[in-house]
């Protein structure tokens, strides 16, 4: 039982408030903290997100705020879950684990950013030690493209914590920050607006959608429109550029990544806030914009400049469009590439059938998850094109399991193996064949129990 | 940091009549018992070691004991205590040597003759103190122990007293430090780090009884020492319990003598509070026979027990016990005397059979000195018992008769 939690300071990570409570318990290794926290006392502490914690942390911890607060105020979720599906956000969020699963999938989270270490503003330091009587790891400090402390202009220093997700160890910032630090204020008026603009998204309790690109694309200058509509992608890449011009190569995105993004297709925190800026869009905009319609975005352009309300352009625009259906090669278009996309699917329909099953796992083989990602690599069909077929991905969903839901039907599997080969049923055994980790049996259990009432009470006298 | 002062939340202090009411403990007493049957009053008879007496050492001591948590309490939620704990760390994973900067609040030393009563006044301070509560605060969330008492080890082992301080933490509140503490790979030098922290964070006053226990041990020097750091590191107060036996240890360094400034019981005197509280407990007779006290019975019981209270509480049980099993059925200087001869046999070297110091109710007549030709004394044994007799100083009157010289012992 916990018996002491120190306070949760403002702007905290909980990977922060845990190193402290590791220094302030008189515990002289982290396993021993660990086994306060956490169900599996050899984890990793996340640092930008969380870990699962057991009751009696989650009992204490949420003494101070609740765990969607903690979520939302003190870990770096608000980065990576700002620009993704309400949906997935409003999963993760609930489950409230990010030690397991997929969630890596599931959020926006930059691949290619090198050695990343834990940043903390010396003046910030010093005013925490001032006030608190010790430095702590603040949150704002650690999103990528931040580069400078918005309070006080300052430039960030690396501390000289990884940040490995596999590898992190349990570092308090008031045993890492030294007192003597040399301090560089910023001139760079881009990189302070960057940082402002940045704060301010992080700041703000209003999230977004996976496809705000669209409404970015909305407010490119038209200076770089072709008359046809279509973008001037490099004019508007080189001002891009030049605009981040005392960023590094490797803080700037690819044109592939903009045109990307601009098409609608999901982006990470650090370039979506890049693009706002340069484009001129308010954060506030940037938020509250970006769950409207996509069949909305040429209405709301016309109705923008021509300065007439949504409700008669919409009035017009649907009047037009349908006339044009009529006749119209756009219209023979859209509808031959919908009776493709159907005719593609009654075709597809019998080797996503097959391939699902063979998948899910019939007889001797390993089950897999499915997923539609692991059905179009097979496959071979893009995916965006098998999600817009609507019996495959029937089929599909048919299939969808919870990641409990898989784990129980491996360990059947490995069960039934095990008993196959005369092997004596234990979990090390289980284990081996399935790769799963202790507390990934425990969490399945219930489910076994649904599926199998007598396997499950075998499971639960074995070592 | 929240704003909560920790002090606060203790039962207030007590005073006057108030205290005493709450110190004193007299069991329920019916006549009737008297009628009742050999086991049932052999039973009862029990009820005298439940008598508790508010001597003044009781009120002195609860004070005393007090104001030493409040004044730890209010070291915690500090800064300091915030800072204290980063130092702490850092010296616990060997950036540096231990140092205090939050101070230690209060140490101090109770040290009395075994049996006057210090450890029961201890006992009953610290149920008065902390009302047997845990102190829980949300935020910063925290569960304290007002008072904490533990036993130094008989070998005046550190290691020992640390882990023992840290078994009893868990034992109040829960939580797992002595296990986890309990690895071969941490030193005392670290687990001194474990436990300031602990007793920072959990602990208000700490009481270490039968401190004398390093007496006469090569690791008491030690105990001692770390005990000090202990203080400097977890700013907490430190209360040292024990025998007369550890005054020239503490005497022996400065630092010592410093942090063990204290209180120090030995006999009880004979005056007011010793005459009502034999009054009080001779009240408690369960032989079929009453008999009231007297100024006889209250200077026999003085000399007998040395002025020690335990002493007293035992000759008065072993009395009746005797008197109720061997069918005499009445308390009085006979049965006291067998109580004295067959059960304290052990205790009698340690007993000064004196007369009391001092004697309220002494009003003998002293005669006029006479002078007595020689030979009618028989032997000094006679001059001296016409000495004591007469009341007079037995040096001057032996001299007045015969030739005495007075030389020193060493």
């Amino acid at each position: 039982m916990i018996g002491y939690f120190p306070e949760l300071y403002e702007d905290e990570l909980v990977y922060s408030w845990i190193a402290r409570y590791l220094v302030h318990s008189g515990y002289t290794s982290a396993a021993d903290a660990y086994q306060d926290l956490f169900f599996n006392k050899n984890l990793r502490p996340s640092v930008e997100l969380m870990n699962n914690l057991i009751d009696d942390a989650k009992s204490v911890m949420t003494k101070y705020t609740s765990m969607e607060e903690l979520i939302y105020n003190h870990t770096l979720f608000p980065e990576y879950g700002r620009f993704i599906d309400p949906t997935k956000r409003e999963r993760l969020v609930s489950e409230a684990d990010f030690s397991r699963g997929n969630w890596i999938n599931s959020l926006m989270i930059p691949v290619a950013t090198g050695e990343r270490y834990l940043k903390y503003c010396p003046l910030c330091a010093k005013e925490d030690r001032d006030n608190h009587g010790e430095a702590y790891w603040h949150r704002k400090h650690q999103i990528i493209g931040i580069k400078i402390c918005t309070k006080h202009k300052v430039y960030l220093q690396d501390s000289d914590v990884l940040i490995n997700r596999n590898l992190t160890r349990l570092k308090a910032a008031e045993i890492v920050i030294n007192r003597m630090t040399v301090i560089t204020k910023c001139e760079d008026e881009i990189v302070m607006k960057l940082a402002s603009y940045m704060d301010a998204v992080i700041g703000s309790s209003k999230y977004s959608h996976d496809h705000i690109g669209k409404y970015l694309n909305r407010h490119i200058p038209s200076k770089y429109i072709h008359g046809n509509g279509n973008r001037k992608a490099y004019e508007l890449y080189e001002d891009y550029t030049a605009y981040y011009h005392c960023l590094a190569a490797e803080e700037l995105m690819s044109i592939d990544t903009m045109s990307r993004i601009l098409r609608g297709h999901s982006g990470t925190f650090g370039n979506i806030c890049q693009l706002g800026l340069f484009l001129g869009i308010e954060p506030s905009d940037l938020l509250i914009r970006g769950d409207e319609d996509q069949g909305d975005d040429i209405f709301i352009r016309v109705s923008e400049l021509t300065g007439e309300s949504l409700e008669r352009v919409h009035i017009i625009g649907e009047a037009i469009i349908n006339e044009l259906k009529k006749d119209s090669v756009l219209f023979i278009k859209e509808k031959r590439h919908e009776d493709n996309i159907d005719k593609e699917d009654l075709t597809l329909l019998p080797s996503v059938e097959a391939t699902v099953k063979k998948i899910y796992g019939e007889g001797d083989d390993r089950p897999r998850k499915i997923s539609l990602n692991a059905i179009s690599k097979s496959l071979h069909v893009d995916i965006h094109k098998l999600k817009k077929m609507e019996r495959c991905m029937a089929v599909i969903n048919q299939y969808y399991e919870s990641q409990e839901e898989y784990w129980a039907r491996e360990i059947v599997w490995a069960v039934k193996m095990i008993e196959k080969n005369g092997e004596p049923l234990n979990e090390r055994h289980i284990r081996n064949l399935t790769n799963l980790r202790h507390d990934n049996i425990v969490d399945s259990l219930d489910i076994i129990r649904d599926i199998d009432a007598a396997l499950y009470s075998t499971l639960k006298t074995i070592k | 940091m929240s704003d909560i002062a920790y002090e606060k939340l203790l039962p207030p202090l007590m005073s006057g009549q108030t205290l005493i009411d709450r110190i004193n403990n007299y069991p329920d007493y019916d006549e009737i018992i008297r009628d009742a049957e050999q086991y049932e009053r052999l039973d009862s008879l029990a009820d005298i070691y439940r008598v508790y007496y508010p001597f003044p050492m009781s009120v002195e001591i609860y004070s005393k004991l007090y104001l030493s948590t409040t004044l730890s309490l209010k070291k915690k939620n500090t800064k300091l205590a915030i800072q204290q704990k980063n130092d702490t760390y850092r010296s616990m994973i060997g950036d540096r040597q231990y140092h205090g900067i939050i101070g230690g609040a209060d140490s101090l030393t109770i040290v009395g003759t075994s049996g006057i009563g210090k450890t029961s006044a201890i006992q009953t301070a610290l149920n008065l103190i902390s009302g047997g509560q845990i102190i829980e605060i949300e935020n910063t969330f925290v569960k304290i122990i007002p008072c904490l008492q533990v036993q130094c080890p008989y070998d005046a082992s550190p290691k020992g007293l640390l882990l023992e301080i840290l078994r009893n933490v868990d034992k109040a509140i829960g939580t797992k430090y002595h296990e986890r503490s309990r690895k071969d790979s941490d030193t005392t030098d670290v687990l001194i780090g474990t436990v300031s922290q602990v007793c920072l964070n959990h602990v208000g006053l700490l009481v270490i009884d039968e401190i004398q226990n390093v007496w006469g041990r090569k690791s008491g020097t030690v105990l001692m020492l770390m005990i000090i750091q202990l203080i400097n590191s977890s700013g907490i107060s430190i209360a040292m319990v024990g025998t007369e036996e550890c005054i020239p240890f503490f005497e022996g360094a400065a630092q010592l003598a410093r942090r063990s400034q204290g209180l120090k019981y030995s006999v009880l005197p004979y005056d007011y509070y010793y005459e009502d509280f034999c009054k009080r407990i001779w009240h408690y007779q369960y032989v079929k026979e009453y008999t009231p006290v007297d100024a006889g019975i209250m200077d026999w019981l003085y000399e007998h027990s040395g002025g020690i209270i335990a002493n007293v509480v035992s000759l008065l049980h072993d009395a009746q016990e005797i008197a109720i099993l061997d069918g005499y059925e009445k308390l009085d200087l006979i049965s006291l005397n067998m109580a004295f001869k067959n059960r304290m046999s052990f205790m009698h070297k340690f007993i000064d059979t004196a007369e009391p110091v001092s004697h309220p109710r002494e009003n003998k007549k002293i005669e006029p000195f006479e002078e007595k030709e020689l030979e009618e004394y028989q032997s000094i044994l006679d001059m001296v018992e016409t000495a004591k007799n007469r009341s007079v100083d037995l040096l001057d009157y032996l001299m007045s008769h015969i030739h005495v010289e007075e030389v020193s012992v060493e």
